[in-house]
């Protein structure tokens, strides 16, 4: 009888360790697919702004370039984009922008900030003036540039001891319900 | 392109039901606050007498004509028009931004004037024995009043010059088309045929662009639009002493005229031309309605 309560606490034990640190891991993850993520925004995004700048290409042909050198799961962002403003169905840009994201991108690792920000680049693409959309972009870039270097140090930081901590919390909380 | 989807979507279903194909449309005319008419062979037509048109529709209208880009198209812009898919040239008017080199662009766009683009294949059959010789070609120069179809004959003789036939071997064609009237190009693809063996530079200045053409591309023949000012001039007789072919239109009534032109009145007194097609609009555009030798004598048969 003591046997297999012995077996059920160990079964326990491990269960919990394992859940932690999964918790652990998880939370890492997130921390470096975001980092990820924002650097490959920031990559797709100076494309577009050089695009705009310096060869004058038009959106629906800028958004195929940017979807090859896209990071994985942001193709079909652009993909969708570049599809929708072909259509000509009445929708603005911005909107169109929009939808993307929320179908798209939202499913990534971007937090609701980064998220939030990026919407701003679809109204951007709405204005006329050229230098003013250049303007704006590297504004954008600037402040997302801003953000991964915040993120990294985060990343640093935190990365490690997530993983360790999840580890630890398992162990710890097993001792005091052994 | 069907024009269908550049207009905003509030008229498609009327325009559709009045023009069944492209064939007869000349002009979809939107101005703000005026309701939208439609000329089809020569009549005119209104679509939908309830909407009048707002800044809202022209905006629609200019997002799917940039493909909502339309900071791509600020050197189109600064001469007032943009062609599109299909060759077919979007004229706008508003109000004129203007910077010390000249125009720089429009804004506040209230018209809008989609023009479509018609190529009328043979038009150059009745002339083109003139213009071909065993080599090459004589240098030819179109003389028309606006409006009577030079640009169409220009590009109908492009097309048959770069195609050849079962007697005369197709030749490499350089076409400098500053104003993309000739070839129509929409993202640097043709949209006008021009047959196999042309070379188009697409919106750039005459002068410059026969240079290029001459250094890069070693063309048999270049053609031009609308001669005008000195350094075309300048830049045509370097053409045509370099051994290269060249057609040209000029605006114009009579072969007098033009050799009273500033500048091309020097090069048409040495020779350099060796044909003048006179073209006039009595009957049919485009219509042929004498051609000169260099002397300025007829030869048309």
């Amino acid at each position: 009888m003591m046997g297999v309560i012995y077996l059920t606490k160990l079964i326990g034990a491990i269960l919990v360790v394992l859940a932690t640190t999964n918790v652990g891991f998880i939370y890492a993850k997130n921390i470096t697919e975001r980092y990820k993520e924002l650097w490959g925004i920031k990559k797709e995004i100076s494309i577009l702004k050089s695009q705009i700048e310096y060869a004058y290409t038009p959106l629906k042909d800028i958004f195929l370039q940017i979807r090859i050198s896209a990071i994985k799961g942001h193709e079909s962002f652009w993909q969708r984009v570049s599809r929708e403003i072909q259509k000509n169905e009445a929708k603005k840009i911005k909107n169109i922008w929009e939808e993307s994201i929320e179908l798209e991108l939202k499913k990534g690792y971007l937090s609701a900030e980064d998220l939030e920000e990026f919407r701003g680049v679809g109204e951007i693409l709405a204005m006329v003036d050229r230098k003013q959309q250049v303007g704006m972009i590297e504004m954008y870039l600037s402040r997302l540039e801003r953000n991964i270097s915040e993120l990294e140090k985060v990343k640093n930081s935190c990365e490690k001891t997530a993983r360790t901590l999840g580890v630890l919390a398992g162990v710890f909380v097993t001792i005091i319900l052994w | 392109m069907d024009l269908k989807n550049i207009i905003p979507v509030e008229l498609r279903a009327d325009f559709v039901r009045i023009v069944s194909s492209s064939i007869g449309l000349e002009e979809i005319r939107l101005r703000v606050g005026q309701v939208t008419r439609i000329i089809v062979n020569n009549e005119e037509f209104i679509l939908n007498k309830s909407i009048i048109i707002t800044r809202s529709h022209i905006q629609e209208c200019l997002d799917y004509i940039s493909g909502y880009s339309l900071f791509a198209y600020e050197n189109e812009l600064s001469q007032g028009y943009i062609t599109v898919e299909g060759g077919h040239r979007v004229g706008v008017a508003g109000k004129v931004v203007c910077e010390k080199k000249g125009v720089k662009t429009l804004k506040y766009i209230h018209s809008i004037n989609i023009r479509v683009a018609h190529q009328l294949i043979g038009c150059a059959n009745d002339c083109i024995e003139y213009i071909r010789k065993q080599k090459g070609i004589y240098n030819t120069l179109i003389i028309s009043p606006p409006r009577c179809g030079k640009t169409t004959l220009l590009r109908d003789i492009i097309r048959q010059l770069s195609k050849g036939n079962n007697h005369y071997k197709g030749m490499n064609v350089g076409v400098v088309d500053e104003r993309s009237e000739i070839a129509a190009c929409f993202e640097g693809i043709p949209q006008n045929d021009l047959g196999p063996r042309v070379d188009i530079l697409d919106g750039v200045s005459k002068a410059q662009g026969i240079l290029m053409l001459l250094r890069a591309m070693s063309p048999q023949i270049i053609a031009i639009d609308e001669l005008g000012g000195e350094k075309d001039v300048e830049s045509l007789e370097y053409c045509i002493t370099s051994g290269c072919g060249v057609l040209a239109t000029v605006h114009g009534k009579t072969y007098e005229e033009i050799l009273r032109n500033k500048y091309l009145g020097e090069l048409i007194k040495s020779k350099r031309f060796k044909r003048y097609i006179i073209l006039s609009n009595h009957n049919v555009t485009g219509q042929v309605q004498n051609v000169l030798d260099e002397n300025g004598k007829t030869i048309l048969i």
